[in-house]
């Protein structure tokens, strides 16, 4: 069965525990890669993650290289340009938002404060991307949830 | 000598410019990030205690993050405040009648609570957004004042030689002459530390994004004692183009 792979760049340690815990509350099979890192981020797309159906979760304030400055970076390889890069930020700032889809990001999320919003936001998100990267006949585990549910029991 | 104090005084601005945008964004990413963090561990501790959690300390976690929320709140309304200047104005025709059925449904007031519209115009120019957010600070305040929320709050429309009239009353009591005086403040230090309230008092994110279009608004009182705001908006009206409707007004609630 093939499984849709986040990878989170993001610096905040609460942040990626969200994440986490969202990606385990879903029925979806998704394999999830972090760093607090972009030029991290870039090695992994060359290296381990190439070839997977892949989304980038993006935190756009980072240090050394930046979201923006990681989203030029990875556009201009031809092996990456398609990856849908949804970015998490805090900003509403309209000009945030703007500079952001101008640099090629396929959606934006503002980091909501209550963590049940987050788990919808991030949720739909991943479903909509395993939705749409995946055959149909391998995105869905229907027994999934039940498997989680005993393997997080056992741990 | 003049070209020289012009461009000192222009790197001042782009200087101070430059000082509010890094200030905008300490308090949107790393202050904002920090209090979701702190509430949303908390929650996540409380949960995990939970069978173990005597009253007193489940209260003691209702109002760690009840301040939390508040600070967060503050927050959200400073970073309004301070940027309901700086950003672009829109501007383009706005059809009136359109813009406050929006505004009134956006609302979401109780059937408690009557707003009635009364408008002389069809159209004026003027960024709709913004508008949207002036009438929507305005009715909820109009709102809060009424006791028990119950009541009416009307709308007049009218014109002026420099663009548009609008004014806001409610069927509550006037504001008093002690209210009048700190309605505009920016910040009530006797109010900003409560849990629960907000940091920007009264109508001065009202006031400032008046003032962003170029508006003037204030308390206007009648022969009566009734009080109600007022503001003047510039803004080309649509001249002869009064609203045909008989009634001139809607009626909601």
């Amino acid at each position: 069965m093939k499984t849709l792979t986040v990878l989170l760049i993001e610096d905040d340690p609460v942040d990626v525990l969200m994440v986490r815990r969202v990606i385990d509350t879903m029925a979806v099979d998704v394999a999830l890669h972090t760093t607090d890192s972009c030029l991290r981020a870039i090695d992994l797309l060359s290296g381990e993650l190439a070839g997977r159906d892949l989304i980038i979760l993006l935190d756009i304030n980072l240090p050394r290289m930046d979201g923006l400055e990681f989203l030029a970076e990875i556009r201009k390889r031809p092996e990456n340009r398609g990856v849908p890069v949804i970015v998490m930020s805090t900003s509403e700032d309209v000009y945030d938002v703007e500079s952001c889809f101008e640099a090629g990001i396929s959606g934006y999320m503002v980091k909501p404060f209550e963590f049940e919003n987050m788990k919808e936001l991030i949720g739909a998100i991943i479903r909509y991307w395993s939705f749409s990267l995946l055959p149909h006949r391998e995105r869905f585990d229907p027994t999934l949830s039940y498997k989680r549910k005993k393997r997080s029991l056992a741990s | 000598m003049f070209e020289s104090i012009s461009e000192s005084e222009g790197g001042n601005i782009d200087r101070k410019d430059s000082e509010f945008d890094q200030l905008m964004y300490v308090l949107t990413h790393d202050f904002k990030a920090a209090f979701r963090s702190v509430y949303s561990l908390s929650d996540w501790i409380r949960s995990d205690l939970e069978p173990h959690l005597t009253p007193q300390t489940r209260s003691y976690f209702e109002l760690l993050q009840a301040r939390v929320r508040s600070l967060n709140s503050a927050l959200e309304e400073l970073h309004a405040f301070l940027r309901a200047d700086r950003e672009p104005l829109h501007m383009g025709k706005i059809d009136i009648r359109a813009m406050m059925d929006e505004i009134v449904l956006a609302a979401g007031l109780p059937d408690t609570c009557r707003i009635e519209i009364g408008l002389v115009s069809r159209e004026m120019t003027g960024d709709r957004e913004r508008m949207g957010r002036i009438f929507g600070e305005l009715i909820d305040h109009a709102f809060r004042n009424l006791p028990e929320g119950r009541g009416c709050i009307e709308i007049e429309q009218s014109e002026i030689d420099e663009g548009i009239r609008f004014e806001i009353r409610n069927s509550g009591p006037p504001i008093g002459a002690d209210s009048e005086r700190s309605l505009f403040w920016v910040i009530d230090p006797g109010v900003r530390t409560h849990p629960g309230k907000g940091m920007i008092t009264g109508l001065a994110y009202s006031k400032k994004l008046v003032e962003s279009i170029g508006g003037r608004i204030g308390v206007v009182r009648d022969v009566r004692g009734s009080t109600g705001i007022r503001m003047d908006i510039p803004g080309l009206v649509g001249k002869g183009d009064r609203n045909e409707d008989p009634d001139g007004a809607s009626d909601r609630g």
